[in-house]
């Protein structure tokens, strides 16, 4: 019962005309750069990240998340009406909801979606609602040994879902938490890698970091010649965008399927939204009496994955909040913003801003909603920003790029910085070098050094330090079995591979 | 052989050889420290060693397996366009102020792509020129000078 006390006071926190301003200007903006090609949510958050600075930190938490969740909503548009994914995580709703939408029926699988994404997403909640407070009073008994296994698991399965090169990924790890060490040491008090530009004793933003790998490289990549194409013919499809009495029948397990699916999946490092969507469609295509209606436009194949990632995308939010330790990319932000604001993250966050926890779940329970009214009365606003040209979008998304990492320090030297990163980024994207281990890597770098060192003076130097309490030896024990089965299964496609050739 | 020479695993092996010799090395600098009393150099060592070894892997598992697979082309032109734009806009920001580093940024930006119509390009600038002397100045109130003579 305490949990829908805490509830009643987080909605009395997210009622605030401020919150609510904030949370509905978040899945605005989410929808709108979800439903643009080519600017994902991680992109979009990283680039108003700087902006929120100002606010409190609650109302910073609330707009980029909205951010995010309003950018899984909108993505499915371009999914559906392009067949081309507006983010990652809704790549999958394209497979049937594009062919449903030649057929002239763009409207059902529209509305079908924001109903899906709408039920994963209340699911997700609930259960972080529930699930936080309860994996928070295991986490108090944590020390830094576990802090330090559990960060590993984290960067580990990260790698492991990022790319099909688990040693490229985990090679990406490490490189991020290199440069997570440059800046002045937090034991010593020494500048490490700074090359004497004074600048550099803060270390390298995170923020710049984002910006440069998932933004400019981003738009480096988009500008590549390639081939246009053209919005659908779809009719007057708008106005029939109710479901047949078969198709909802048909959602209503589906959405149940890829909700439980989604929201477990969610809430372990690593496999964020975008995995959530393909495994829930896998499940469909098995569950079906008839697998072959899939890619032709099956409901289920658009509903299930869209409740999936939405539930995901909540659920995810329950390691980095409770233990601090982010599954994705978009964590890794929210994490980041949090330090920005003063809030060091951990399993005491609850306890000690209870408003932000519990303010923060009402908000996306609002958010929600919200996004019923933003996505399915509007939908025509949508589909007319969706044919903005990337040429006319480009320098826009670049002064925007500009003007947030400047102020990130008001230092031009982070503009040098993000020019210099953002063309390795596209390097390393040409390489297949996925770029969300590194921002992890430099985020969680500067915690996991301090639990490493902390852990192995608590244990006069002896490793074994680790393998002494249940939990810590358990956790490596589960890294050991993730290392083993991701060689295992590359070196089976390697071998595929040239079996192939 | 040659063609291994542009093999993604091998160059991404050589990169990664690069950054950790790097951080390894740079790291001599610092204390080491023990086990129990790590020192600055301690963790960066560790790492860096760690990074080459991976890129080593990486790069010998392709040269034994002989299954070369090239690198997608390099487009420069958006790379250095953009690039350089940035770098324009940090070098106007402070001493032209906010206005002018908007609009030479936007055009330089607009090397970066071949669709660009200039026209186009120019109306955007000055668009975004306002946009951001309104919206990140005024509205925002982000510490930026708009003229600076």
């Amino acid at each position: 019962m305490e949990t829908f006390g805490n509830l009643a006071f987080g909605f009395d926190v997210a009622f605030s005309w401020s919150n609510l301003l904030y949370c509905l200007v978040g899945v605005v903006l989410g929808t709108f750069v979800g439903v643009l090609p080519g600017l994902g949510a991680v992109t979009a958050i990283s680039m108003l990240l700087p902006f929120t600075f100002g606010l409190e930190p609650l109302g910073a938490l609330i707009m980029l998340s909205g951010i995010f969740y309003g950018g899984l909503y909108g993505g499915s548009t371009a999914s559906i009406l392009l067949n081309l994914p507006g983010t990652p995580a809704s790549a999958v709703a394209a497979m049937d909801g594009y062919p449903m939408a030649q057929q002239g029926r763009a409207g059902v699988p529209l509305f079908m979606t924001a109903i899906a994404s709408f039920a994963g997403g209340c699911a997700g909640l609930m259960l972080v609602a529930v699930a936080a407070p309860a994996i928070v009073s295991i986490a108090l008994e944590f020390g830094p040994a576990e802090y330090f296994s559990m960060m590993l698991l984290g960067l580990l399965a990260a790698a492991a879902a990022a790319s099909r090169s688990f040693l490229r990924s985990v090679g990406m790890v490490v490189v991020g938490l290199l440069l997570g060490l440059v800046g002045t040491d937090i034991v010593s008090g020494m500048m490490r890698f700074t090359f004497g530009v004074p600048i550099m004793a803060e270390g390298i933003s995170f923020i710049v970091v984002a910006m440069a790998m998932f933004g400019l490289s981003e738009v480096m990549r988009n500008l590549e010649p390639h081939v246009d194409r053209a919005l659908p013919d779809h009719g007057g499809g708008w106005r029939s965008m109710m479901p047949t009495r078969d198709e909802a029948r048909r959602s209503v397990g589906a959405i149940l399927r890829g909700t439980g699916l989604g929201a477990f999946l969610g809430a372990l490092p690593g496999a964020g939204p975008t995995i959530s969507s393909f495994m829930a469609y896998a499940v469909e295509t098995r569950v079906a009496a008839d697998p072959s209606r899939f890619g032709k436009g099956a409901i289920e194949g658009v509903t299930a994955p869209e409740a999936a990632n939405n539930a995901a995308a909540q659920t995810g939010y329950i390691p980095t909040l409770t233990l601090g330790i982010p599954g994705d990319a978009v964590g890794a932000l929210i994490l980041g913003t949090l330090i920005m604001h003063g809030i060091s993250p951990g399993p005491r966050v609850i306890s000690a801003h209870p408003e932000l926890f519990w303010g923060l779940i009402a908000s996306m329970w609002i958010g929600n909603f919200l996004l019923l009214w933003v996505n399915i009365p509007f939908i025509g606003v949508w589909v007319k920003i969706l044919s903005i040209p990337y040429r006319i979008l480009y320098p826009m998304i670049v002064i925007f790029l500009c003007i947030g990492v400047y102020s990130v320090a008001n230092s031009s030297f982070q503009l040098v910085l993000l020019a210099g990163l953002g063309a390795a980024g596209y390097l390393l994207a040409k390489l297949d070098c996925p770029a969300s281990p590194l921002l992890l890597g430099l985020i969680l770098g500067p915690m996991m050094e301090e639990n490493l060192r902390r852990a192995l003076l608590i244990g006069r130097g002896d490793p074994v330090v680790f393998f002494e309490t249940p939990i810590s030896a358990g956790i490596l024990a589960l890294c050991g079995i993730l290392i083993l089965a991701s060689l295992v299964s590359s070196l089976r496609r390697a071998r595929n591979r040239q079996g192939a050739a | 052989m040659r063609g291994m020479l542009t093999d993604k695993d091998v160059l991404t092996g050589l990169l990664f050889i690069a950054i950790g010799a790097f951080f390894a090395i740079g790291a001599q600098d610092y204390a080491m420290g023990t086990m129990r009393r790590m020192g600055p150099g301690y963790f960066p060592v560790v790492l860096g060693s760690l990074l080459v070894i991976i890129g080593t892997v990486l790069a010998i598992k392709s040269v034994v397996r002989r299954l070369p697979e090239p690198i997608d082309r390099l487009h420069i032109r958006p790379v250095l366009g953009l690039t350089a734009a940035i770098l324009v806009f940090a070098a106007l920001v402070e001493r032209a102020g906010l206005v002018a580093a908007c609009i030479a940024c936007v055009v330089v930006a607009g090397i970066a792509s071949s669709e660009t119509r200039w026209r186009e390009a120019a109306l955007i600038a000055v668009g975004m020129a306002a946009f951001s002397a309104l919206v990140f100045k005024a509205l925002l109130g982000l510490p930026f000078r708009l003229w600076v003579f």
